[in-house]
């Protein structure tokens, strides 16, 4: 009795969880991946024009990388870790001690930021996919072996048998990895749009340094 | 947009924003140009209105399920509105005694006497109701429908539905001009705009947008707001994070300008001389200089800003 109670439960966890896994997969339908986890619309690549209308950009693309002073200090601000507040009082400094050479160079730093932060974004995009595709996998699992589990008692008697190790431990087992996995996403998911928010703020301070009339 | 009919000093407006994520509201002095001071509201607050005599805001808590009624002068909840389940956004009549809310869930569009703060009837409409207009002399509602995408009008007398007129993928806003003559439609998911005419209930033109450098599906309209003198139309592009300048004349983009990330809704200084954006992942709203085009300042308010209203103190 106390088994078969055991049982519904387990059967009746997975079943909401495979259900807001579906409605995860509903929210994600517009990008047509079956496999992205998040409830944020799947935008793999950023474009400059969401966040730049200065002066154009392109010809710095591939060279950016080869001015060794535009390329720390991209590599600097772009990491996280580093109050964005910081990161703003480090271009401006960059600005401000760049002369004459302040349009070209804090140019070159917009295409080196906005290289860096979408790769480290698609990166992050990557892995989002990659849990997305295991907790699809996952979710078949345990929908197989409550299957099989259905399918027991009908050959051995009315209750599946008691034993450590059996099918309902591993479904429940199962059922709580998925439910926890799924509650960690949440956090995850959020992580392209932070990308997304200090890549904004940083161009809008580049932006703003541009000019003549910025302190 | 709402507006105070009297003539007060132009300077020291302030702004109302709500923030989605914060559960709270940032009251911005446009003096100081920046947030004077942050209250807790309901769970999940979007839309917003203030009445026409300035003493109250109305703020839709979509996950309480209610519309609170906030003292400007005291900043404090006075009390709620029966706005029925998940309400979003609304429109206020332009006596500010009749609120018009749209209930995404129930395919319904509730009516409700502000002063008396009791629903007064409820018109069926299209599945998923979403914008909200109405017309300037109070006597016609426009409904947007999310899944049939069309605009409902409504004759906001007898609360009969007088004709459906089908327009873009996911129309968000509804907004009719100052002078009445025409009602604008945003279609979020087509990248669009609707100009539709209130009397013959025909489309009189379409707008589509383009900005160098982004892709199509990024340009999400969803505010709209015209000039004082209806010259101009402003309408926020979402994911697109610019506001386009439309010439209502010849309907031709004047300008984009870039604001914040995923711009939502806006509102007009009473002067007409500012434009205010929410711009929710960048967790500010912009000023627009109307008169230069140009976007002036910036100002921090709550995670996740979603409506704005402008009262003057």
């Amino acid at each position: 009795m106390k088994c078969a109670l055991r049982l519904r439960r387990a059967a009746a966890g997975t079943a909401a969880a495979l259900l807001l896994m579906a409605a995860a997969a509903h929210a994600a339908m517009p990008v047509r991946d079956p496999d992205w986890p998040c409830q944020q619309i799947k935008v793999p690549r950023l474009s400059l024009g969401a966040l730049w209308d200065g002066p154009d950009v392109a010809p710095y693309e591939s060279t950016w990388s080869q001015d060794a002073a535009v390329a720390a200090l991209a590599g600097r601000i772009v990491q996280r870790r580093m109050p964005l507040d910081q990161a703003q009082q480090a271009i401006r400094g960059f600005a401000a001690s760049a002369g004459p050479q302040r349009q070209p160079q804090l140019l070159a730093l917009m295409a080196g930021v906005f290289s860096l932060l979408d790769g480290q974004r698609s990166q992050v995009i990557a892995g989002l996919d990659r849990f997305g595709a295991r907790q699809k996998q996952l979710a078949a699992e345990i929908v197989a072996n409550m299957d099989k589990l259905r399918a027991e008692p009908a050959e051995g008697g009315d209750v599946a048998p008691v034993r450590p190790g059996d099918l309902s431990d591993q479904i429940g087992w199962q059922t709580r990895v998925f439910e926890q996995r799924r509650q960690a996403i949440s956090y995850a998911c959020g992580v392209p749009d932070a990308i997304e928010q200090r890549l904004f703020a940083l161009a809008r301070t580049i932006s703003a340094s541009l000019g003549p009339a910025t302190p | 947009m709402l507006t105070l009919a009297c003539a007060l000093p132009a300077r020291a407006y302030t702004a109302y924003v709500t923030n989605e994520r914060d559960n709270s509201l940032s009251v911005v002095d446009l003096d100081k140009m920046k947030t004077v001071q942050t209250l807790p509201v309901g769970q999940r607050p979007r839309g917003i209105a203030i009445t026409p005599d300035g003493k109250e805001l109305l703020v839709c808590a979509s996950d309480d399920d209610t519309i609170q009624v906030i003292d400007t002068a005291t900043l404090k909840i006075v009390g709620t509105l029966p706005s029925g389940p998940d309400p979003e956004t609304f429109a206020l009549g332009p006596a500010g005694k009749l609120l018009y809310v749209s209930n995404e869930n129930d395919a319904m569009v509730t009516i409700i006497d502000v002063p008396a703060r009791r629903a007064i009837a409820q018109v069926s409409t299209g599945v998923e109701p979403e914008g909200m207009g109405v017309s300037p002399d109070g006597r016609t509602v426009v409904n947007t429908s999310e899944t049939t995408n069309m605009a409902h009008f409504i004759d906001a007398e007898t609360h009969k539905l007088v004709a459906s007129v089908l327009v873009d993928p996911r129309p968000r806003i509804a907004i009719f001009k100052h002078d009445g003559s025409q009602v604008w439609v945003s279609s979020e998911l087509a990248g669009t705009v609707t100009v539709l005419d209130p009397t013959t209930h025909k489309i009189i033109h379409k707008i589509s947008f383009a900005v160098q450098g982004l892709r199509n599906d990024v340009i999400q309209p969803v505010g709209i707001r015209f000039s004082k003198d209806d010259a101009l139309a402003f309408v926020a592009l979402g994911p697109a994070n610019r506001v386009a300048v439309i010439n209502t004349k010849t309907y031709e983009v004047v300008k984009y300008l870039l604001v914040g990330q995923r711009v939502w809704q806006m509102a007009l200084t009473p002067d007409g001389k500012s434009l205010l954006t929410t711009n929710g992942l960048t967790n500010d709203i912009s000023v627009i200089d109307v008169a230069s085009l140009t976007v002036t300042k910036s100002i921090p308010v709550g995670r996740q800003p979603w409506g704005v209203v402008v009262s003057p103190k």
